[in-house]
């Protein structure tokens, strides 16, 4: 039984490809179905997010695993089976098992150290738990995977401090008040970049937007989309007083708030603190206001220079993680490799007897009744003993490797070499979900 | 009668040691941002609190009266003001962070109250009053919200700073700032080591060759020592506060100017009224209302102090780090009120003073 992984992600399919192979939950359902029918594989987990599309496996071949999969998808989502050889990658063992932990921990996310993709994860794999395509190893597999991406984001900062221009505008502004729900913000322009900025602020909660731009029908048309309100760019500071939060994005070649203006403002609202955020080059809001007591401005460079120093942070934060993971990657496969020696070894020492008996068998009933007890007694110690001087060595080792990384390819190689037939209990639990 | 002391002793400690390990945990978790192990520093915050209040209930017990007549009593009951006070508004507010600040004051105060244990005593004449509790209690609990307030006050400060800086050379800031911390207290408690006895003496008794020589180069080196460990500090603090995810640990601006306001608009009535009825047991004990006492002036100032915070506040919608300081200055005054009255000037309430 082998782990695998075959998928497309961001990094190697552009989002055409991705867009078509995404899964729903039929899709998950009809691609599950389909691949247990499979006499090679025992165990599906699809992963669909709008980032990536991944089938976790664990078939009897690996490379027939691959090959079904490969077909399968690309049927299903009724894409060419060469445009998704092309950006797909498959993992086996104990690189796949690594890739899970990394896509859990958000390592391997577009923005790294985003929280969606663990309750994706989560969700993918109760899913396929109510499928009953999952059994035995890919259970054990999510669980921990799981456990690994909480535990990466509890051990690390990972998930900490935004990155993104907007984002951080954002987190900024929750510096300054508590909650930006009920709060009002006044965009001077209709840019797109303050736009996105509003975006964040409507998830934030803002709901009372005020809109002012040069050409006023351009302001009505932003102000419908935030559900505010448009007011001519004349009087601009007759409105000052009641924003919260500025966000200034026009193309003017000269300021267009000044020192001045955003006191009187200030003073008007008591003492009141207005949140500057200038996304404007060249910029839109004297750098002066900063002086202002209770105003706070941000321009365009402070933010993308808090941005990366935080996203520094994080590229650190996830080194500490792939130590995490490396530490995980390697428990698992301690548990791999210690659940298949033993039954290993019984089946190893079965087939030996088995071998042994017959022969015995074939060979005394050659010799007639010729043969005192005591020959057939000598014979017999003959053959067990070379059996188990035989066995002596191969077991040992297979005991030793159990507690060793890496342990599950002499286990492998054993199972193959001696061809002992350990996937039956496997085939049989599959038969069973197929009969269900 | 014997054993309700040793086990008010032990409570006391235990309550001592509890705030101890806190104001860390509190350090850290403005450090770490740990919510796990805040957790437990809350829990233990509470049993402590529950600790001190059984040792001032068994000092009650013990001593036939209200646990308020010395300098021990008084400032046990100023510390666990503090805590119980920090404790409401950590419920009602997300100001955990305050606590790194907070909780280490209310150890400070405990801990003072330590060095000036005394066994119960049965209360000297001037205080034998129903007026005692009323009045002490009243003031302690007003001053355990100015010591919010400072908290708030405090942190409000910093935070601004660091967002009027966008976090650019705030480092030497830091680093000034803690190492002239560090050498204060690194004099204060080497004075301690030359002399405990003297620790609250005023400077001109320093100066006026009240020492031996080996005592004014403890002093020195304690004040080196501080200095060090200061600068230590200073940078760490520093460093951490130079990058933006450090301020996503202090409580946002609003809530800081939010909480130091509440303190004081809780506090200033209390204040109010324990000079009241100050002013009205003084009637009966001294046969006037008002005297001009070292005591009684400086809790006027005090009061006008407050008093003024509150009518900037709100009359003239004074908000954010000019209210702040106000509340951070309000303490010292406070403070000085509270003990250097009673240590320094001489005059009707300084019974208080070690024998």
């Amino acid at each position: 039984m082998h782990l695998a992984v075959l998928g497309i992600n961001h990094k190697t399919a552009p989002v055409e490809l991705r867009e078509k192979v995404s899964l729903d939950e039929d899709r998950c359902g009809t691609l599950s179905r389909h691949l247990l029918d499979d006499a090679g594989i025992s165990e599906v987990v699809p992963l669909s997010t709008c980032n990536r599309t991944e089938v976790y496996i664990v078939a009897s071949r690996p490379e027939v695993g691959r090959r079904e999969v490969m077909s399968a998808l690309a049927e299903i989502s009724q894409v060419e089976l060469r445009d998704l050889e092309e950006c797909a990658y498959y993992h086996e063992g104990e690189t796949a098992i690594s890739h899970l932990y990394r896509v859990a921990g958000s390592l391997d996310s577009l923005v790294v150290g985003e929280a969606q993709i663990m309750s994706q994860i989560k969700e993918a794999y109760h899913a396929a738990h109510k499928r009953e395509s999952t059994s035995v190893l890919l259970n054990r597999l999510f669980r921990h995977a799981l456990e690994v991406g909480k535990r990466v984001r509890t051990e690390t900062r990972i998930g900490e401090n935004p990155v993104s221009v907007s984002s951080v505008a954002v987190d900024m502004a929750c510096k300054v008040f508590e909650e930006l729900e009920g709060r009002t913000a006044l965009l001077v322009g209709a840019g797109k970049m303050g736009e996105l900025t509003a975006t964040h602020l409507v998830s934030h909660g803002v709901t009372s937007f005020i809109v002012s731009n040069r050409t006023l029908s351009r302001a009505e048309e932003m102000a419908e989309k935030f559900n505010g309100r448009a007011v001519p760019f004349e009087e601009l500071n007759d409105y000052l007083p009641m924003a919260d939060i500025v966000i200034s994005s026009t193309g003017a070649p000269h300021y267009v708030l000044r020192k001045g203006e955003v006191e009187r403002a200030i003073r008007r609202r008591h003492n009141r603190p207005i949140f500057f955020i200038d996304i404007a080059v060249p910029r839109d809001i004297d750098p002066g206001v900063n002086d202002v007591y209770n105003a706070f401005l941000y321009d365009i460079d402070d933010l993308n220079e808090v941005a990366g120093a935080n996203a520094a942070q994080r590229e650190k934060e996830a080194r500490k993680a792939e130590v995490i993971i490396a530490e995980e990657v390697n428990d698992f496969l301690l548990w791999l490799s210690s659940l298949d020696v033993v039954p290993t070894i019984t089946a190893l020492r079965e087939m030996a007897d088995k071998i042994k008996d017959g022969e015995l068998e074939k060979t005394l009933a050659k010799f007639d009744a010729d043969l005192t007890d005591k020959d057939i007694n000598r014979i017999e110690a003959l053959a067990s003993g070379i059996v188990n001087k035989m066995l002596h060595s191969p077991t040992v080792e297979l005991k030793r490797a159990a507690n060793e990384r890496g342990g599950y390819l002499y286990v492998e190689s054993m199972r193959r070499l001696f061809k002992l037939n350990g996937n039956k209990r496997k085939e049989r639990q599959k038969s069973e979900h197929s009969k269900d | 009668m014997d054993s309700i002391t040793k086990i008010e002793e032990v409570l006391f400690i235990a309550a001592l040691i509890s705030y101890l390990v806190c104001s860390g945990i509190y350090i850290w978790y403005l450090i770490s941002r740990n919510e796990k192990f805040v957790r437990v520093g809350t829990m233990l915050l509470y049993m402590g609190l529950l600790a001190q209040t059984v040792a001032l209930g068994l000092r009650w017990y013990s001593s036939g009266h209200a646990p308020m007549s010395d300098l021990y009593e008084s400032l046990s009951l100023f510390g666990w003001g503090i805590i119980l006070f920090f404790l409401i508004a950590q419920h009602f507010y997300p100001v955990k962070a305050a606590g790194a600040l907070v909780v280490p004051t209310a150890f400070l105060i405990t801990s003072i109250a330590g060095v000036f244990y005394k066994g119960p005593e049965p209360l000297v004449p001037a205080l034998q009053s129903y007026w005692l509790w009323i009045h002490v209690t009243i003031a302690m609990l007003s001053y355990g919200l100015f010591t919010l307030s400072f908290g708030a006050g405090f942190f409000y400060i910093v935070q601004e700073y660091l967002l009027k800086k966008n976090y650019r050379n705030v480092l030497y800031t830091f680093l000034i700032l803690l190492s002239i911390l560090g050498l204060a207290l690194g004099f204060w408690a080497g004075s301690w080591w030359a002399e405990p006895a003297k620790v609250m003496d005023s400077v001109t008794q320093i100066v006026s060759n009240d020492y031996a020589t080996s005592d004014y180069l403890k002093i020195l080196g304690g004040g080196v020592i501080g200095l060090v460990v200061g600068c230590l500090l200073g940078f760490l603090a520093g460093k951490g506060a130079s990058k933006p995810g450090f301020s996503s640990r202090l409580p946002s601006l609003d809530v800081l100017d939010e909480v130091s306001y509440r303190g004081i608009a809780f506090g200033f009535p209390l204040l109010t009224i324990g000079i009241i009825t100050g002013a009205i047991w003084a009637d009966q004990a001294w046969g006037r209302w008002w005297g001009w006492d070292p005591k009684e002036t400086w809790s006027l100032i005090t009061w006008l102090f407050y008093g003024a915070y509150l009518h900037t506040r709100l009359t003239m919608g004074w908000r954010g780090r000019h209210s702040a300081i106000i509340a951070v200055i309000g303490l010292i005054v406070v403070l000085f009120t509270y003990l250097g009255v009673n240590l320094f000037l001489s005059g009707l309430h300084s019974y208080a003073v070690p024998a």
